[in-house]
C-alpha cells in the first residue's frame, strides 16, 4: 500500500535515494541541505548502508566516486559554496563515467551570499561548472513529491547513462514540508556489467554508447583515469581517441533525450503569454497563469524538470506560438540565455529576475504583466 | 476558509514550539484528507530570536506554497508581529498574547477581521503549571476558532509528537486553549 | 617476482632513466606477492603526479585520480567493499600539499587503507617545483635562492593525526623498505610509509647530488636507522633522516556495538 508522509524536501531526497537503492553517503554539512546529511546518518545504518562526513565538499565527492566504482549507489548533498568545491570530481566523474547523484540546494550566491536565503544562482553552474567540454544530466524539482521522485529518478539515471546526475533544487523546497506519496517499491535500475573478463576492454562501447565497467574488486582489473583514454582505459594523447571520446560522452546523452528530458506544458496551445521556468518559481507561475486566465488573459506555462541536456528543439515545439515569452527566475537572467538562443528574434522574450532573496510571487507575476503591459 | 484554503502564520521566539505547532495542524489536516504546505524561516532567527512558521491547508493542489493572504495569524510576542505581519488584511483572525504583548496600535478593525488578545502564557502557567505545552495550547486556540481540523485529529497528531508521559498534560493543554476561544467573550479582548 | 602483477603491456613506463619511482613500484608488487594477497581484491589508487602514474603499471584495478585526492577516493573504495586492500600511491605533494588535509583526516578516521609516500622532495612532474617536503635551503625552480620554508615532517604529521602504523624508509635500503611496506599493507587500520626516492631529472641536478646511482647510495651516508638513531644526540643526527617504524599501534579487538545498534 503506498503511504502518505509530510516530509521536508531534503528529507525526500534522503528518503527517494534509499528506494533508489542508494548505500553510500559523504558529505560536508552546509545550510540549506545539512538535513540530507543528518537523515543519512540515522537512515544508512538501517539498511546496512555507510553514511561518513568527509573534511570537505572535495573529499565528500570523491569519496562517493571511489564508492561508486566499487559498485555502491550513491549521494551527496550540498549547496553553492559546496558545489563550487566539487566541480573537479564533477569533471572527473563525467570523464570516468562514475554514477553519481548530486544534490545542490541552491541558496543565494555569490560565495557565501545569504545561507537561508533562496536562489535559483547556480543554473549555469550546475551545466558549466567544472572546466572542458562535458555533459551531464541536471533535474529540478519544484516540490518535496518531485524531490522524492526525480532523486529516485536521478539514481536510475546515473546508473543507466554511468553520468553524474545534478538534482538543482533550492533552500524553499529543501526546508518545505508537503504530504508525498511513497511506494511500496520504487522502480530502480543497476549498472550494466561486463559479463566476460577474456577480451574486457572497459570503455568500450556498443550502440548504447555505455560502458560495461566492471565494478572494481570482481577480477577486472579496470584502469581508471581522469586523462583521456582509449577503450582499455589507460591514458592516450593520440587526438583521435580523444575526439572519438568526449564525442561519445556526449552523443551517450544527446541520443536518448526522449529517455531524459521531461518538460511539463500547461495551456500553451492558445496562450498569448507563456511562463518559461524551473524549480520553486514554477509554482508561482501556475498560480499567476490561473489568475490571468480567470482574467481572460490567455497564459500558459513551460515548466523545465530537466534543465540539461538542454534541447532547443524540443523547447522550441513544447512552448506553443505564444508571441510574449516571459521567463522569471531568482537570479540576474541565466535560463532567459538559453530561451534567447532557442527563439532568436522570432518571439519577444522578457526577462523576470528577482534577486533579494524572496521568491517570485503570483502577485509579483501578475503586477509585472501589468506593468509591462504583456 | 474561502474556496476551500485556509493559510495560518505562526510568530513568536524560538523555542516556542511554533514550528512543530504548525506541523501538527498540517499532519492533522492530512488525516483528514487535507493537501498542505508547511514552511518556516531558517537561520540564527530559529535559535532564540523571532521565528514565523506558515501552513496552507487546501482541499486541493497548492501552487505557490508560501503563505500570501492569512486567515489566521497568531503572534507571542510583538517583535514577532511586527516582522512577520506582512499580509494582515480585512479577511485576517490575528489571536496576540496578552500576557506578554501589548495591543498593536496598528490593528484597528479597519485592518483585520478579528484581533482576538488572549492571555495565552499566563493561562497555561496557571493551569498547567509550566509554560510546557504554550504551543498545544495555541493549538487549541486555532482549532476553536477556526475548526481547519477537528479536535480528533489534533489530539491524534498531538500525541504522536509528545513522549507517553506527557500525552495527558498535552490533552489538556488542547482543552485549555479550545476552551479559551468559548470563554473569549468574557475573558479576551475583541476587537 | 611475479611478472603477471606488472602490466607488461604499459611498458616502457613514462619514467625518466634512474628515477626512483620503478624502485618503490617493484618493491610493492613484491611485498603483495610475499603477503600472498588476493590480486582480484587490490586496488591501487593516485592522484597526479610522476608517482602518480605508477598504479597503471600494476595488473591490478587502478585509479588515477585527481592531484591530491587519491586519499578520499580510497576511503569511498575501502567503506563500499571492505573486503578489499586498497592502497594509494602518491607523491610527496600530492600527500601533503593539496592532498594534505585529506591524509590528516583519514589518519584520524584511522581508515583501513595504506599510504605509500614516494618521496623525492620536488614536483617532478611539473619540472622540479618545491613541496612541502622540500628540505630548507634546497634549490628547486620556485626556491631558486633555496627553500626557506621548513619542511613537513610526514612522521610526525600523520602519527600526530592518528595514525595507527607509520614507517620512514628509503629505497637504498631494498629490504628494509619490503619489510615496512609488507608491515604496512598487512596493518588492519590507517598506515603510511615515507619512502625517500630520488629525481635525478630535477632535485637531484639542482642540488648537484650527483646521478642517479650516487643518489641512491648517498642514502645510507644522510638515511639513519631508528635503532642507531636512538642512541645519538640531536647534534650528531642534524643534516640526517630517521627511518624505522615510528608508530605501530594493533587493532583494537573486534568492533564492540552498542545493543540495538546495526
Ligand atoms: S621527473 Fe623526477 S620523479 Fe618524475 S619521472 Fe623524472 S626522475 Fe622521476
Amino acid at each position: 500500500m503506498p503511504r502518505i508522509a509530510l516530509m521536508q524536501g531534503n528529507e525526500a531526497v534522503a528518503e527517494g535515494a534509499l528506494a533508489a537503492g542508494v548505500r553510500f553517503y559523504a558529505g560536508y554539512p552546509i545550510t540549506p541541505s545539512s538535513e540530507v546529511a543528518e537523515v543519512m546518518a540515522r537512515r544508512m545504518p538501517q539498511v546496512q548502508g555507510v553514511f561518513i562526513q568527509m573534511e570537505d565538499e572535495i573529499a565528500s565527492i570523491m569519496a562517493i566516486v571511489g564508492a561508486s566504482l566499487a559498485g555502491k549507489k550513491v549521494l551527496t548533498a550540498t549547496s553553492g559554496p559546496g558545489f563550487s568545491l566539487m566541480q573537479e570530481g564533477l569533471g572527473y566523474a563525467c570523464m570516468i563515467e562514475a554514477p553519481i547523484v548530486i544534490l545542490d540546494s541552491m541558496r543565494y550566491g555569490p560565495s557565501t551570499g545569504m545561507p537561508t536565503k533562496v536562489s535559483q544562482m547556480d543554473l549555469m553552474q550546475s551545466r558549466w561548472g567544472t572546466h572542458g567540454d562535458h555533459w551531464l544530466i541536471v533535474y529540478s524539482p519544484s516540490s518535496v513529491q518531485e524531490s522524492y521522485d526525480l532523486t529516485i529518478r536521478a539514481v536510475n539515471m546515473a546508473e543507466k547513462y554511468r553520468t553524474p546526475v545534478v538534482i538543482l533544487s533550492d533552500e524553499t523546497i529543501s526546508h518545505l514540508r508537503e504530504p508525498i506519496t511513497i511506494a511500496d517499491v520504487s522502480p530502480t535500475v543497476d549498472r550494466r556489467l561486463p559479463a566476460e573478463r577474456a577480451g574486457y576492454l572497459p570503455y568500450k562501447t556498443d550502440a548504447t554508447l555505455v560502458p560495461a565497467i566492471a565494478n572494481v574488486g570482481t577480477g577486472f582489473r579496470t584502469s581508471f583515469t581522469g586523462l583521456v583514454h582509449s577503450d582499455t582505459g589507460f591514458q592516450t594523447a593520440n587526438g583521435h581517441v580523444a575526439e572519438a571520446l568526449i564525442t561519445r560522452l556526449r552523443d551517450k546523452l544527446l541520443s536518448k533525450l526522449d529517455d531524459i528530458i521531461e518538460l511539463e506544458a500547461d495551456r500553451v496551445e492558445d496562450a498569448d503569454i507563456t511562463f518559461i521556468s524551473f524549480g520553486i518559481t514554477a509554482r508561482g507561475v501556475a498560480e499567476a497563469v490561473d489568475v490571468l486566465r480567470t482574467r481572460g488573459k490567455k497564459a500558459g506555462s513551460l515548466r523545465l524538470v530537466t534543465l540539461f541536456p538542454f534541447s532547443d528543439d524540443r523547447i522550441r515545439k513544447a512552448a506553443g506560438n505564444a508571441p510574449t515569452i516571459v521567463v522569471p527566475e531568482l537570479n540576474s537572467g541565466q535560463l532567459v540565455l538559453l530561451i534567447k538562443r532557442v527563439f532568436g528574434d522570432s518571439r519577444r522574450i522578457v526577462p523576470l529576475n528577482k534577486v533579494n532573496g524572496d521568491l517570485i510571487s503570483p502577485a509579483d507575476i501578475l503586477n509585472f504583466v501589468a506593468e509591462e503591459k504583456l | 476558509m474561502d474556496n476551500g484554503r485556509f493559510e495560518l502564520r505562526l510568530t513568536g521566539s524560538g523555542g516556542q514550539g511554533l514550528i512543530l505547532a504548525s506541523i501538527i495542524v498540517a499532519e492533522a489536516a492530512i488525516a483528514e484528507g487535507k493537501v498542505v504546505t508547511q514552511s518556516q524561516v531558517y537561520g540564527a532567527e530559529a535559535r532564540g530570536g523571532t521565528t514565523k512558521a506558515e501552513l496552507i491547508i487546501s482541499d486541493r493542489h497548492i501552487a505557490y506554497p508560501k503563505v500570501t493572504d492569512p486567515d489566521l495569524v497568531a503572534a507571542l510576542t510583538n517583535e514577532g508581529l511586527k516582522q512577520y505581519g506582512g499580509g494582515i488584511s480585512r479577511k485576517t483572525v490575528v489571536v496576540i498574547d496578552s500576557s506578554t504583548m501589548a495591543l498593536p496600535e496598528s490593528l484597528n478593525e479597519e485592518a483585520c477581521k478579528t484581533l482576538l488578545a488572549l492571555p495565552i502564557r499566563n493561562a497555561t502557567v496557571e493551569k498547567l503549571g509550566s509554560e510546557l505545552g504554550l504551543n498545544v495550547v495555541l493549538l487549541g486556540i486555532i482549532q476553536g476558532l477556526t475548526e481547519v481540523v477537528s479536535v480528533e485529529a489534533l489530539r491524534t497528531a498531538v500525541s504522536l509528537h509528545v513522549k507517553k508521559q506527557y500525552v495527558d498534560l498535552n490533552m489538556r493543554a488542547l482543552d485549555l486553549g479550545i476552551e479559551m476561544v468559548r470563554e473569549s467573550a468574557t475573558t479576551g479582548i475583541r476587537i | 617476482m611475479k611478472m603477471s602483477n606488472l602490466r607488461s603491456e604499459r611498458l616502457p613506463n613514462i619514467w625518466c632513466p634512474g628515477c626512483g619511482n620503478g624502485i618503490v613500484l617493484r618493491s610493492l608488487l613484491e611485498s603483495v606477492e610475499q603477503l600472498g594477497l588476493d590480486t582480484d581484491k587490490i586496488v591501487v589508487v593516485s592522484g597526479i603526479g610522476c608517482s602518480s602514474r605508477a598504479p597503471a603499471y600494476t595488473n591490478f584495478d587502478n585509479v588515477h585520480t585527481l592531484h591530491g585526492r587519491a586519499i578520499p577516493v580510497a576511503t569511498g573504495i575501502k567503506l563500499a567493499n571492505p573486503d578489499l586492500t586498497v592502497i594509494v600511491l602518491t607523491g610527496d605533494g600530492d600527500s601533503s600539499a593539496i592532498g594534505g588535509n585529506h591524509l590528516i583526516h583519514a589518519a584520524r578516521r584511522d581508515v583501513d587503507i595504506t599510504v605509500i609516500v614516494f618521496n623525492n622532495f620536488n614536483y617532478g612532474m611539473t619540472g622540479g617545483q618545491a613541496s612541502p617536503l622540500t628540505p630548507v635551503a634546497s634549490v628547486t625552480t620556485t626556491t631558486p635562492g633555496g627553500n626557506t620554508d621548513r619542511p613537513f615532517d610526514l612522521v610526525n604529521l600523520t602519527a600526530g593525526a592518528g595514525a595507527t602504523y607509520v614507517a620512514r624508509t628509503g629505497i637504498y635500503f631494498t629490504k628494509h623498505m619490503l619489510d615496512h611496506l609488507k608491515k604496512a599493507i598487512a596493518h588492519r587500520g590507517f598506515s603510511l610509509v615515507d619512502v625517500i626516492a630520488q629525481c635525478p631529472t630535477y632535485f637531484g641536478r639542482f642540488n648537484r647530488k650527483g646521478d642517479a646511482g650516487q643518489m641512491i647510495v648517498s642514502q645510507k651516508d644522510w638515511l639513519v636507522l631508528k635503532s642507531v638513531a636512538d642512541k645519538k644526540s640531536p647534534q650528531e643526527l642534524a643534516g640526517k633522516i630517521v627511518i624505522g617504524e615510528f608508530v605501530n599501534i594493533p587493532p583494537p579487538g573486534p568492533a564492540v556495538v552498542p545493543e540495538g545498534q546495526v
